[in-house]
């Protein structure tokens, strides 16, 4: 299959795509496997698509796949609006369209030579993945990879399959920790801000990649600044009601920034006030 | 129930444990060594309880190795854990107030090494030296304020606040 590797960023034409495979994350979440018609396109860890669901509507969706292999591309959704719902019903072979990949990527390079930290909260785990599979095809390029995850609960955690294997692998530290649990969990128990100060990383040489609840992600970079990380060096990525993906509706403005033109990956100075600002 | 604590350690190996601790980082050697007099060494197999609800605040622990839960248990329901805590960490606080007793139960999640402080001659070390009191007690407060804060954000439910 031919992969296009300067994709058409701010085109507006939707591309058919089939269902391969819907599998189930959580009780509420999907990942939908999906194979372009015609040739794949590249793209980078974490941007988005536009992904239309024919006769419902679209919706803007982290890539979760692997970059590296764009023949197969996956999002991983929670069902919360009526194209949402929709995608977590799909069935194998159903067409859908995508436009994209849109917006700025997590600048994995800048973390080359230094240790990786990448913190996710619930879903959040989906947009930073293209990353980490990325940062371990070109795993000598980095130091320590670290990856802190947290859920709110054991049956919240998506992407189980790969944290299992991940956990197993030296290449990667791997901590993850749920909010609460029940019997049966021997993991830890906790908000996955309170591992930051206690997960080995050289903090004045590291790169943070952070995704997950605006809230969650708050907490995450004041934790990081307190061990010590440079601001610049903290990356977060946000999600506002993109409608257009390309920078002319508005309505994923956040103060003077379109998240989906300017972002949707941010450096720490960039939006840390915005996002304390509670009129925006 | 609580596991009854081992004989005492070596002092000179209680001295190093109590001072290589995240905890008392920084404290003075006099003060460690006053900690480590009134110190046990405490090794608890998985399952077992290092104190339960209820019980009373005879010690002040720090982690050493393994993990332990802190749950709240009721009949007939499994537990559900609160927190877990790790090497590194302190755990316990109501020691400081006599009379109090445990307010959750303290489970080890695998075996578990802790240094059990004595609670009432730790208390005595604090009144009889207001600046080893201070240090001490402001470090607890360290340790209250970060679990206050973690407490907090688990009840705003962080990792689910919003729909992404």
């Amino acid at each position: 299959m031919t992969i296009v590797d300067t994709p058409p960023q701010r085109t507006l034409t939707t591309r058919p795509y089939v269902v391969s495979t819907v599998r189930q994350q959580t009780h509420d979440i999907v990942t939908v496997d999906i194979r372009p018609e015609r040739e794949a396109i590249a793209f980078a860890p974490g941007q988005f698509d536009m992904i239309y669901v024919y006769g419902v509507g679209e919706a803007a969706l982290s890539i979760s796949s692997d970059p590296a292999a764009p023949q197969l591309l996956s999002h991983t959704i929670r069902a919360v609006g009526w194209v949402t719902r929709a995608l977590n019903h799909l069935q194998p072979g159903t067409t859908i369209g995508v436009r994209g990949p849109y917006g700025r990527p997590w600048p994995l390079a800048d973390a080359e030579g230094r240790d990786l930290v990448v913190i996710a909260g619930g879903i959040g785990l989906a947009p930073v993945r293209p990353a980490l599979l990325a940062a371990l095809a070109q795993r000598e390029r980095f130091r320590r990879v670290v990856l802190l995850v947290g859920a709110r609960s054991p049956r919240d955690l998506v992407f189980r399959d790969d944290l299992d294997v991940w956990a197993a692998d030296p290449a990667i530290d791997v901590h993850v920790t749920v909010d609460s649990a029940v019997r049966g969990w021997v993991g830890r128990v906790g908000v996955v801000t309170k591992l930051i100060p206690a997960v080995p990383f050289d903090p004045e040489d590291a790169v943070a990649l952070v995704c997950g609840p605006e809230v969650m992600m708050r907490f995450a970079a004041e934790g990081l600044i307190a061990r010590g990380m440079p601001t610049d060096r903290i990356h977060v990525t946000l999600e506002r009601n993109m409608r257009c993906g390309v920078g002319t509706c508005g309505h994923c403005q956040l103060g003077p920034t379109l998240l989906c033109r300017d972002g949707p990956v941010y450096a720490w100075p960039e939006v840390g006030e915005l996002m304390s600002v509670r009129e925006l | 129930m609580s596991q009854e604590p081992l004989p005492r350690g070596d002092a000179e190996q209680l001295r190093s444990a109590i001072a290589a601790h995240a905890f008392c980082h920084g404290i003075a050697a006099d003060h460690i060594a006053a900690m480590a007099d009134a110190a046990t060494s405490l090794e608890l197999p998985a399952g077992s309880f290092v104190f339960r609800r209820g019980g009373p605040t005879t010690a002040f622990y720090l982690v050493t190795e393994g993990s332990i839960a802190l749950e709240v248990a009721s009949p007939g329901r499994d537990p559900l854990t609160v927190e877990t805590l790790h090497a590194g960490e302190a755990l316990g606080w109501s020691w400081l107030f006599p009379g109090r007793d445990w307010q959750f139960d303290a489970r080890c999640l695998d075996d578990v090494t802790t240094v059990a402080i004595d609670a009432t001659r730790l208390r005595t070390l604090v009144d009889d030296d207001p600046a080893f009191g201070r240090d001490l007690v402001l470090r607890i407060g360290r340790v209250v304020v970060d679990r206050l804060i973690h407490a907090r954000a688990q009840l705003v439910d962080i990792h689910h606040h919003d729909d992404r």
